[in-house]
């Protein structure tokens, strides 16, 4: 298999990265649309909804760039002149929680006080399990790869060194997480519990920690405290996952259906 | 003459203040309509950027420069953004608005670079 894998469509030659990727907004796109209304809570105006969309993808473009900068490090500043810099690099962690807090402010802004990230939970992993496969078919130039391993399922993506494919780690971990989040699912409606933001303050945390852990096997740009950028951000961003969490367990303990509105 | 008790009976009564609400607006357009406006604004979005690649690839005899490029990374969307920013103030075009800036920031998530490229 040589990467990366280009598609080949009606004499078209496609790289793999941008195709996968909007084959992932598609589909995240038409689950999104299924899980809503199972998440009746969820429901909003119409233009509300779209409005908090674009803030969400305003944000997630904005952290992923911005992730994806401090990542590159030096690198990025030695040669600053050269806008193919600028432009390359995004990251998934940058992106989720930048989308987080370009919604939480959409609904500062639109004065929505109700939780709706728990119905995107599903549509996340599915939109984020098919971008991996772009990122994989892309190979070393995606930057995603592992380091070199001895171990039987490491592959080769072109650099002759046997690597840790972690993009498939990474769909591996979203597909278990998925069985996760679907026995919590089944379980809180069997005790009837309102959707109240929980369900994706716990998947983000989930993979936070999971990004934090599987840094340690990619080749990485390590210079603060012996981190990575995408490692400080996970610590942060879980941080205040836990925090956010805590709050909403205490605020359940005083009063349950106060706890089911609050989403700040 | 009448006297001041019969004066205040048959005086009419003073006209009452309409403490009503402001009066109700025009009814917001059907949602069929909006969605409808959602997709012209996002296909008008993808449209313009396309237009606006064909005319940087013809103008580069199919190699643009990197100029070229910045300009559509940069002016293109700029516009579509400004564009949905003020279409959003404008109740009956809002949804066109979303469509537009949807397509830009979709546009621009899904071509701008692979993960972390150039990192390291």
């Amino acid at each position: 298999m040589e990467f990366p894998h280009y598609f080949h469509l009606f004499g078209l030659r496609l790289h793999p990265h941008p195709t996968m990727e909007v084959i992932a907004y598609a589909a995240g796109f038409q689950l999104c649309r299924l899980t809503r209304r199972r998440w009746p809570r969820a429901a909003l105006p119409f233009e509300q909804n779209i409005w908090l969309i674009v803030a969400a993808a305003a944000g997630a473009l904005l952290g992923s760039k911005l992730l994806a900068w401090a990542e590159a490090g030096p690198s990025l500043w030695h040669s600053w002149q050269d806008p193919r810099m600028w432009i390359g690099g995004k990251t998934i962690v940058g992106g989720l929680l930048g989308g987080w807090a370009g919604v939480e402010l959409g609904k500062r802004a639109m004065h929505i006080d109700h939780s709706t990230g728990d119905a995107f939970v599903f549509p996340l992993i599915l939109g984020m399990a098919i971008g991996r496969i772009g990122c994989f078919l892309t190979g070393l130039a995606d930057n995603t790869c592992g380091l070199p391993t001895h171990l039987p399922w490491g592959i080769d993506f072109g650099d002759g060194l046997s690597r840790h494919p972690a993009q498939l780690y990474d769909i591996l971990f979203l597909g278990l997480l998925a069985a996760g989040v679907a026995i919590h699912v089944r379980r809180t409606r069997r005790r009837d519990l309102p959707p109240n933001g929980r369900l994706f303050r716990l998947f983000l945390l989930a993979y936070l920690a999971y990004r934090f852990s599987v840094e340690f096997l990619k080749p990485r740009y390590n210079p603060y405290l012996r981190l990575s950028a995408i490692q400080l951000a996970c610590l942060a961003g879980a941080a205040l996952t836990l925090v956010s969490l805590l709050k909403r367990q205490l605020s359940s303990k005083a009063d349950p259906v106060v706890a089911a509105t609050v989403d700040r | 003459m009448p006297c001041r008790e019969e004066q205040i009976l048959t005086e009419q009564n003073p006209e009452s203040l309409n403490y009503a609400g402001p009066s109700v607006g025009r009814p917001p357009l059907p949602l069929k309509v909006r969605r409808r406006r959602l997709i012209y604004g996002f296909c008008t979005g993808i449209g313009l950027t396309v237009l606006a690649v064909l005319i940087g690839v013809v103008a580069g005899n199919g190699k643009p420069g990197l100029g070229a490029v910045l300009l559509i990374l940069l002016l293109v969307p700029g516009c579509k953004l400004l564009a949905a920013l003020v279409l959003a103030f404008i109740r009956d075009w809002r949804s066109f608005g979303g469509g537009l800036a949807l397509s830009s920031l979709l546009i621009f998530l899904i071509f701008l670079g692979t993960c972390a490229g150039f990192a390291r």
